[in-house]
């Protein structure tokens, strides 16, 4: 059976008969793939600890045709303080999640690996008040990778120039809508200081966007507006979401109804 | 199908059960038709007693057969510490011990964001519930080593330590008759941070 070496973060991981582990894996070249993990939920098992959410680690799998298998793991990076901190695992979680829904497997895109490392060091390490700019760094930057992520410099519907500072954002039609697209169909309201915060961070690294500061309307607006497009993109709401509102305290406006999709799958 | 109707059902409902293949069920099945009448009906009817007569315990949420459950009602217990753990069968390794003497709350699952599990899906409302009148002066957290038990024991924490109460949480470490050399690097660092004096 081939073996190949792959360095991945374990994206999700599922219970799978009395004593093994299925892994999702994000690796650095291969893109995201399935393997399981035998023993792994056994005490004393090699692969108990490299097969923990969010744990970077060097892995060596045996190729197999749909689901791998961990012949070892040695961990690299165990993340502690996403997993010993609540409100950094809500946001870590959040990011495995959007990574494991907007992905398929054996896709590389070479960009996510980094992105994802980079955020998770920002939610394991980082003060408080960079988390959030760090998440929507993720966002954008995921979706755009992804293939679907939205416009920010012409309407969405009509191709044109956005002049003005009135602008709307539709998910329907991929971004932001102009001034009279937006009288025509509707969408969500958004400042020009969101627009602004969403372009600024497509065109940063994270080093830079991390200091960017947001005034608290912009990130609710930026906040409210990918994660309305997110849901309507994956035709579901995160599930891990809930558990980070429940965390900040019942804040359910941050996401809207939009075309019938309430946010519930 | 290869079956007559009743073996199929069978087999489709032993499938059922997790851990549980189609080879098996098959294996089960056969298994089953081959005994004693008075065996298979002895099977049924424990399935079915369990079912009818297994009920949570009103106080530590545990799965008992009388409520409240044998270890809530039995006085010679320590009533002023309690342990909570994730499952039933976390309370049956509490006791194999034999050497703690408290009491348990069972949540019956753990804080898990990626699945949907938050807080309101499982216990800790009836532990809440039960602090307000018990005379608890210390909390154990023993859910699992897990990123899922650690999330559940870090929201317990936070809603506890307010209330005064003493909050623990089990060590983690190097197992007994374990050798260091196979141990990994994550178990290894937690040992080491809670190395002790010795006395």
């Amino acid at each position: 059976m081939a073996l190949f070496r792959a360095e991945a973060v374990v994206l999700r991981t599922k219970d799978l008969g009395e004593a093994d582990r299925i892994v999702t894996l994000l690796t650095a070249t291969e893109g995201k793939l399935r393997a399981v993990a035998r023993g792994a939920r056994r005490q004393r098992n090699r692969l108990a600890s490299g097969t923990q959410l969010f744990t970077r680690a060097d892995f060596l799998l045996s190729r197999g045709k749909g689901l791998h298998t961990v012949s070892q793991c040695q961990v690299l990076e165990a993340f502690r303080p996403l997993r010993e901190d609540l409100d950094r695992l809500a946001r870590g979680s959040y990011c495995l999640e959007l990574l494991d829904l907007a992905t398929e497997e054996q896709d590389p895109a070479p960009i996510l690996y980094p992105l994802l490392l980079g955020t998770l060091h920002v939610l394991a390490d980082g003060p408080a008040d960079e988390w959030d700019i760090a998440l929507r760094f993720f966002e954008l930057h995921l979706l755009q990778a992804a293939g679907f992520g939205p416009g920010w410099d012409v309407c969405g519907h009509c191709g044109g120039d956005l002049p003005g500072d009135s602008f709307a954002f539709d998910p329907a039609a991929g971004g932001l809508l102009c001034g009279s697209c937006r009288v025509a169909s509707g969408g969500l309201r958004i400042s020009l200081g969101a627009v602004q915060t969403a372009r600024h961070l497509l065109r940063a690294d994270l080093r830079r966007a991390r200091s960017t500061r947001m005034g608290a309307a912009v990130a609710m607006e930026l906040e409210r507006s990918l994660r309305t497009y997110i849901t309507y993109i994956l035709e579901r709401r995160l599930r891990s979401l809930d558990f980070l509102d429940s965390l900040r305290g019942a804040e359910n406006d941050r996401e809207v109804t939009y075309n019938g999709i309430s946010g519930e799958d | 199908m290869f079956y007559a109707e009743p073996i199929a059902k069978l087999i489709r409902e032993l499938g059922r059960l997790p851990g549980i293949g189609p080879k098996t069920a098959q294996r089960l099945a056969f298994h089953i038709l081959k005994r004693d009448y008075a065996e298979v009906v002895a099977l049924v009817k424990a399935l079915v007693e369990a079912k009818e007569q297994i009920q949570d315990c009103s106080i530590c949420c545990n799965l008992t057969d009388c409520d409240p459950c044998a270890i809530c009602s039995d006085v010679h217990r320590d009533r002023s510490v309690i342990c909570v753990v994730a499952e039933p069968k976390d309370v049956l390794a509490f006791e194999r011990m034999r050497e703690y003497r408290g009491l348990y709350h069972v949540l019956q699952g753990e804080i898990s964001p990626m699945d949907g599990v938050g807080p309101n899906d499982i216990r800790i409302k009836e532990l809440m519930v039960r602090l307000q009148s018990a005379p608890v002066t210390e909390i154990i957290l023993a859910t699992n080593p897990d990123v899922e038990g650690e999330a559940t024991a870090m929201y317990l924490a936070r809603l506890l330590k307010p209330s005064g109460f003493k909050v623990t949480r089990l060590a983690r470490g190097v197992p007994e008759g374990g050798s260091l050399e196979y141990i990994d690097e994550v178990t290894l660092v937690r040992a080491f941070e809670g190395r002790r004096e010795i006395q």
